[in-house]
């Protein structure tokens, strides 16, 4: 029987090297960005991947919030509440937490796993190896497009996502409570604060950034063919839920402070 | 000229490369065989800086390449050194002629048209003229070798390191390979590493063999004279001989 202490020791100090190892694929990264004029047809490709093939998705998902919201919202509201109320609180839920943390675990799945796997799949059949063989850089060529890519499509996708939350969350609200659109419009006037928006941005971007990055990671270091590419997909799933569910807390008590 | 001296790998607490020493002569097709896991892809990644060993070195036209950066790496030796996968690895998002232009832009610093034309004479070369705009999905496994090759060979590389060019290809493809091989010898001038398990042919297409064994070079020779050779253990080898597993 194993040693639990040593068990925990060797998980910890993988999980370490881990994360350890990302963040020097983050500064890599930043240091490719000089790099941004050479491979910008990639990056440009990789928009196309991560917004446009993201967006039905996307709809159905963010439908799925604003109709779950109205429903919540509205029947958890008293008779002596003013129906208007829920124009402002699913406007404040959707861009303040459900709008940038569903899409980004959403698209973890659609976007970050599909980095993993793609690269994951280039990894194991020595695609990888053949770049840096012919003095490309893979970071170059690999991650710093899709990031690039990521800090532009991701936030455009989540505010694209917290419009159809709201409509939906309005269509919900019309058929829960019987509230009128004059009625949802003033909720909504009430409760908006332009730094609302900014943090819906700011959470956003550093989300899209985290499932890319792992997305990246777990993908260019996959091993053991078919089964270690699987491997990485989940893994890279795992971790960046991970990190975005605690960042999301970190990112919104700091703004909380700030403003 | 390259030259590898005392080349040490271990993965974790297993041994794979322990003591090689080999030089690869200027102009000359060298061939390592050897039984499969024993080393030799790790030994050929190693020379092109994919893998770092754990100690010896290697020199590369006189220079220690061993402790390179990757970008150092990349402007002294990866500019004259092209390395031909197993199974090809050629970037399979992008068309044959994007894989060889992606190679052939970073390393030489052409214009547009001189690229297309390398483009057009590599694949001529392999005997692909007609494969520019298609993808690697698209060819069959002895398609995919040649564009391998033709995308290593763009960039005009003084080495070319072959990692088991024929294994997995009907012998008719085999030999074509192998041909290839020789006349990119002649015609580029070309110095070669290959990694082979094809023992029969490997006289036609190689002037000298080196069997890794045990973690070392074991036994050297020239390709003429493989059979004539006394060592048991390259002898057992090269006979197929279960005997030196022991």
């Amino acid at each position: 029987m194993r040693n639990p202490v040593v068990t925990v020791g060797r998980n910890a100090a993988r999980f370490m090297t881990a994360y350890g190892q990302v963040t020097i694929l983050l500064f890599q990264t930043l240091v490719a960005f000089r790099k941004i004029p050479t491979y910008l047809p990639q990056i440009v490709e990789q928009y196309s991947n991560i917004e446009r093939r993201s967006r039905p998705l996307v709809i159905v998902a963010a439908s799925a919030m604003g109709f779950i919201l109205g429903i919540q919202i509205g029947t958890q509201m008293d008779a002596a509440t003013p129906k208007w109320y829920e124009g402002g609180l699913i406007l404040r839920s959707v861009l303040l937490e459900m709008g940038p943390l569903i899409m980004a675990l959403v698209l973890s799945g659609r976007v970050g796993s599909g980095i993993a796997a793609e690269l994951g799949a280039m990894q194991v059949t020595e695609q990888i190896d053949a770049l840096r063989v012919m003095a490309v850089d893979p970071v170059e060529f690999l991650v710093m497009p899709r990031i690039v890519a990521g800090l532009v499509a991701v936030p455009v996708l989540v505010i694209f996502a917290e419009l159809v939350a709201i409509l939906s969350g309005y269509v919900s609200a019309y058929f829960t409570i019987h509230l009128s659109w004059d009625g949802f419009m003033k909720g909504m006037t009430r409760a908006f604060a332009i730094t609302d928006v900014f943090a819906s941005l700011i959470k956003s971007t550093i989300f899209g950034v985290v499932f890319i990055l792992f997305g990246c990671f777990f993908g260019m270091t996959a091993k053991r063919g078919a089964k270690g590419v699987g491997s990485s997909t989940t893994l890279a799933f795992v971790w960046s839920s991970v990190a975005i569910l605690v960042l999301d807390y970190v990112i919104s008590a700091v703004l909380f402070f700030i403003w | 000229m390259v030259i590898v001296e005392h080349l040490r790998k271990y993965f974790g607490e297993t041994r794979v490369l322990e003591d090689v020493s080999l030089v690869l002569n200027d102009g000359e097709i060298l061939t390592v065989i050897g039984m499969s896991g024993v080393g030799k892809s790790v030994l050929m990644k190693t020379i092109v800086g994919l893998i770092e060993p754990d100690g010896g070195r290697v020199l590369f036209d006189g220079v220690d390449i061993t402790n390179l950066s990757e970008s150092e790496y990349n402007d002294r030796v990866r500019s004259r050194m092209s390395m031909i996968f197993q199974q090809g690895a050629l970037w399979d998002s992008m068309t044959i002629e994007e894989n060889i232009d992606l190679a052939l832009s970073i390393r030489r610093n052409l214009s547009r048209k001189e690229r297309a034309e390398l483009i057009r004479e590599s694949l001529e070369l392999v005997g692909l003229p007609d494969v520019q705009k298609m993808y690697p999905e698209e060819l069959s496994g002895g398609m995919i070798k040649r564009a391998s090759i033709a995308r290593a060979i763009a960039a005009r590389p003084k080495y070319l390191l072959y990692d088991e060019p024929t294994t997995g290809l009907d012998p008719v493809l085999a030999e074509m390979v192998n041909r290839l091989i020789i006349s990119l010898h002649r015609e580029l001038h070309t110095t070669s590493l290959i990694i082979s398990h094809d023992i029969e042919n490997l006289r036609k297409f190689s002037q000298r063999v080196a069997l890794l064994f045990d973690g070392r070079i074991v036994h050297e020779c020239a390709a003429s004279e493989m059979w004539q050779q006394s060592d048991p253990v390259f002898n057992g080898f090269i006979r197929g001989e279960v005997g030196i597993l022991s």
